[in-house]
């Protein structure tokens, strides 16, 4: 791999991109589609599981709608249903992008993709028939990771052949961020499975090896493929360079480095050594330096030219996915001090901030690259901007729902938890109020998976020809702007 | 600010060594910061409490020697005495070993009436009355040996009728 290091995302012409973009786009589109219609399920079993947690009763005589099945559902498709295919998705056409070349074999990845799917499909019905590991990410049985771990390979290994028979000499940060995700996940998966699912290794070193892998999951998988697509996706749709290769580069090594080890803060007092969890604690903080690295260089791109942020879907979406990452790494940093981490241990908030880190990051950045790269594959544009709009609104206000009522109610709840003289029912009851909140918020997250979906039916179908781009406000008429969305 | 070359990663080289030493030494730090060391120092106690503490476990232990050791009265109206605990072992050994084994009272319910006589529990499961066909009469005879015992009764082994016996 060439060190050389370019500012500019490709400088391809028409012609070779619409070849690039053509010998992608039936894979990259299954996998869109597909991460779609799995987000649409996941979000119907979160709302199932966040009225159960609010009413008890609700659904209490089905045996395979109890709440710890409808949980395990929405959180392992939402991973592996939703977040990885659209990962992958990504992944695949901004490497045939950055490496200019057409992708080879995609009638293969195609395959590869509608195994993957029959693999989640299988997954899930096991986990509603009862048949699941206990372990967060890991719930599927050991039958049905073997599919997924086989059609990943056989999708991973065209986009390192592409990386491989690259043309650019000059390789922008993004490709980077791909190559480094695309080896990051069956490393992740693999040892993760074999050691907890496969041939379980010494329970003591379990929830420590669980851990591991759910932080390595979002922090070598999913913030990699977002971030990758953020700086490929903001100098394209505004016209500027990254602002500084260095700040890209600190923020790529401190993530490689420290982002796998933040798991250990949340077992803090547990079973397990203590370096386990200091090494934890000091990752989590150390986050901090890729989190201002990766947010100063986007907003030094952006500085002065903010303005297509508001008719832009792609960059709306993609910037407020990655103030949630920030927001994420700084809030993980601050809950995993010991001093706060004894209050929240046992709280709400943990459950608040992995959904800020999966849905508030990488469900909006995901989206944001969905809407640019959807219209350069089918060549039309989206149907409708108000329906984005509708989407945006629906699932950031969703999101902050979902936040305020996990975080709040669970600091209130910690503190209740910390009082001897507060009884553990109490604690319960004061954070009802704030979990019915978030119950509005996975309503309407339900709402904007539905809307995502019609829309993408729309443009695959092409039910309604638009040919100017669908912005989600007008442009002012002496804008410099490029038109890019 | 827009930097533009694409040179500039390799100019920077060094400083990118150092500033990964940096962050290590900073990460390693950190990690030995919240590590603590060992539990007394990342599990703090008030040294106040710790020698309260040992000094109520040393009274405890003082007490429990002096009681083990001593003669005192119990309870002086019922003639209830305390005597030291060697002395103790001996005599109750000396009974235990004058008497001949008696079997054993049968079981009681809550409110200390002796519950209805039972076979004996044997090891086939088959033959416990559990595994009678409902509506089936016990056999009472044959549970002499789980019949009450009157305290004196059970020196010599003889045993009485239960009042469903009865």
């Amino acid at each position: 791999m060439s060190h050389d290091l370019s500012n500019q995302p490709d400088s391809l012409t028409p012609a070779e991109r619409a070849e690039i973009d053509a010998s992608s786009s039936l894979a990259v589109l299954l996998l869109f589609g597909s991460s779609a219609f799995w987000f649409v399920f996941s979000s119907l079993f979160d709302v199932i599981g966040a009225i159960q947690l609010v009413y008890p009763c609700f659904l209490d005589g089905i045996s395979f709608l109890t709440y710890g099945r409808v949980v395990q559902v929405a959180t392992t498709i939402m991973a592996y249903g939703f977040a990885t295919p659209a990962a992958l998705g990504i992944a695949v056409w901004l490497s045939a992008r950055l490496c200019k070349v057409p992708l080879s074999h995609h009638r293969m990845l195609v395959s590869a993709g509608i195994v993957w799917n029959l693999g989640i499909l299988v997954g899930a019905c096991s986990i509603i028939a009862g048949n699941s590991t206990s372990f967060a990410l890991l719930s599927f049985p050991a039958f049905a990771t073997p599919i997924l771990f086989v059609s990943y390979a056989l999708i991973a290994i065209w986009v390192l052949f592409t990386f491989n028979g690259r043309k650019s000499s000059a390789l922008f940060v993004s490709a980077w961020f791909v190559f480094a995700a695309i080896l990051a996940f069956p490393w992740l998966f693999g040892t993760a499975n074999a050691l907890l699912v496969w041939n379980p290794v010494a329970a003591p070193a379990q929830p420590a090896i669980a851990l591991w892998f759910s932080s390595g999951f979002l922090n070598l998988w999913l913030v990699p493929v977002g971030v990758a697509a953020a700086f490929y996706i903001i100098p394209k749709s505004t016209g500027l360079p990254v602002a500084s290769s260095n700040l890209s580069l600190l923020g790529f090594w401190t993530l490689l480095l420290f982002g796998a080890w933040t798991g250990g803060a949340q077992i803090i007092g547990g079973p397990v050594p203590a370096w386990i969890t200091s090494a934890g604690v000091a990752a989590s903080i150390m986050l901090i330096v890729p989190a201002l690295a990766i947010g100063l260089n986007l907003h030094l791109t952006l500085e002065g030219h903010y303005a297509p942020v508001a008719w832009s879907p792609a960059l709306r979406f993609i910037s407020t996915g990655m103030g949630c990452l920030i927001a994420y790494w700084i809030l993980t940093a601050i809950n995993s001090l010991p001093g706060v981490n004894a209050m929240t241990q046992f709280s709400d908030i943990n459950r608040g901030l992995y959904q800020l880190g999966h849905l508030g990051f990488f469900a909006m950045t995901a989206f944001g690259a969905i809407y640019y790269i959807v219209p350069r594959l089918t060549g039309h544009e989206w149907p409708c901007g108000k329906s984005i709009s509708l989407h945006f609104w629906l699932a950031a206000t969703g999101i902050g729902f979902i936040l305020t009522g996990f975080i709040l109610g669970g600091l209130i709840q910690g503190s209740a938890l910390s009082q001897t003289f507060i009884t553990f029912r109490s604690s319960v009851e004061f954070a009802w109020p704030f979990r019915f909140l978030a119950m509005l918020g996975s309503l309407l997250i339900l709402g904007a998976a539905v809307n995502f979906a019609i829309l993408l039916i729309g443009i695959l179908l092409e039910t309604r020809k638009n040919q100017a781009p669908a912005l989600l406000a007008e442009r002012e008429e002496n804008s410099q702007e490029p038109v890019a969305v | 600010m827009h930097t533009d070359s694409h040179n500039a990663p390799k100019k920077s080289g060094a400083w990118f060594f150092i500033l990964g030493i940096g962050l290590i030494a900073m990460f390693l730090l950190a990690s030995n910061f919240f590590r603590g060391g060992n539990a007394a120092t990342t599990d703090p106690e008030d040294p106040a409490r710790d020698e309260e503490r040992i000094k109520i476990l040393a009274d405890l232990k003082a007490e429990e020697v002096q009681k083990l050791n001593s003669y005192a009265w119990v309870d002086q109206a019922k003639g209830s005495v305390q005597i030291p605990i060697n002395q103790a072992v001996t005599l109750v050994l000396a009974k235990l070993n004058s008497t001949k084994p008696a079997p054993a009272y049968p079981v009681v319910d809550n409110a200390g009436q002796p519950l209805p006589p039972t076979r004996l529990v044997t090891p086939a499961g088959a033959d416990s009355p559990d595994a009678l066909p409902e509506g089936e009469e016990k056999d009472g005879e044959a549970n002499a040996l789980a019949a009450p015992v009157e305290k004196n009764d059970a020196m010599t082994g003889k045993t009485k009728k239960s009042k469903t016996q009865q």
